[in-house]
């Protein structure tokens, strides 16, 4: 079950989950809340002509964030003038806001693109969009733009969305002793 | 809850990140944790352990966030956890 507007906000006051700061009342609609574009962004530099590269994520420790931080610059998003996405282009970013859902609160969440945006080709993730219990962090967004101009990105602009959903029952990590006298094959 | 030991590694792709290090049976495995839910003893929260080996002696726990190689969930010496509760009493 999708939780409504006055859910989220009953469960934010009872302390399920948390989001830091807390949006506005515009920012909800009747089962989602909007989070907000932080200033800071990762590109990625553009490979040298006749240069073959290939991520190979099946390699023995391969590392991610390694290999991003080294294809990658950071640029912070100018207050004025914004940033312009080139049609095509990955970038990483972040929501302003923290996300916290506790392990014990039956609820998972669900990250999703804006239709405002979608409609001018903006996507906001690459297929894993689900904030699981536990996690507490801004989230991590990856955005790329399909459409046929580029797209000015602004700080503090409603990016995406939040789609909180009850879960059936609570996670085995929220069970104290829940395995004893069990054993692991 | 419990909490397990990390190895700080050095930052992440976003001033708030910190990467990680999770000494697994199988050796460190890493992962980018918001730098604010690492506490001063370099301990996260986990929950509680999702199962433990027969000599108890290994504990599968999951992560709060993903690694770099796609595990939610590992192996750790039971040496790598702290009990949480066992800490606030204390």
């Amino acid at each position: 079950m999708i939780l409504t507007d006055r859910e989220i906000r009953n469960s934010l006051e009872a302390g399920q989950f948390d989001i830091q700061p807390r949006p506005p009342t515009d920012h909800y609609s009747s089962t989602t809340v909007d989070l907000t574009l932080s200033h800071v962004l990762r590109i990625y530099r553009a490979p040298a002509t006749g240069m073959k590269q290939a991520v190979d994520p099946g390699q023995p420790g391969f590392n991610a964030t390694k290999l991003i931080n080294s294809l990658t610059d950071r640029h912070d998003i100018d207050a004025q003038k914004g940033f312009d996405l080139d049609r095509g282009i990955l970038i990483l970013g972040w929501t302003v806001e923290t996300v916290d859902v506790k392990e014990n609160c039956r609820v998972a969440a669900r990250v999703e693109g804006k239709s405002s945006l979608a409609r001018v080709g903006l996507g906001i993730h690459v297929t894993a969009p689900i904030i699981h219990t536990g996690f507490k962090a801004p989230i991590q967004l990856e955005i790329i733009n399909h459409g046929p101009l580029p797209i000015c990105l602004r700080r503090g602009m409603r990016i995406c969305q939040l789609v909180f959903e009850q879960t059936l029952g609570m996670p085995d990590r929220a069970y104290k002793g829940q395995f004893l006298g069990q054993t692991a094959s | 809850m419990m909490r397990l030991k990390v190895e700080r590694q050095g930052e992440g792709l976003h001033p708030n990140e910190a990467v990680v290090a999770v000494n697994t049976k199988d050796g460190p495995v890493m992962m980018v944790v918001d730098a604010t839910i690492i506490f001063p003893d370099d301990t996260v929260v986990i929950g509680w352990p999702v199962a433990r080996d027969q000599n108890a002696a290994q504990y599968l726990v999951e992560l709060p966030r993903e690694t770099e190689n796609g595990a939610w969930r590992v192996w750790v010496p039971e040496k790598e956890l702290r009990d949480d509760d066992e800490r606030k009493r204390a």
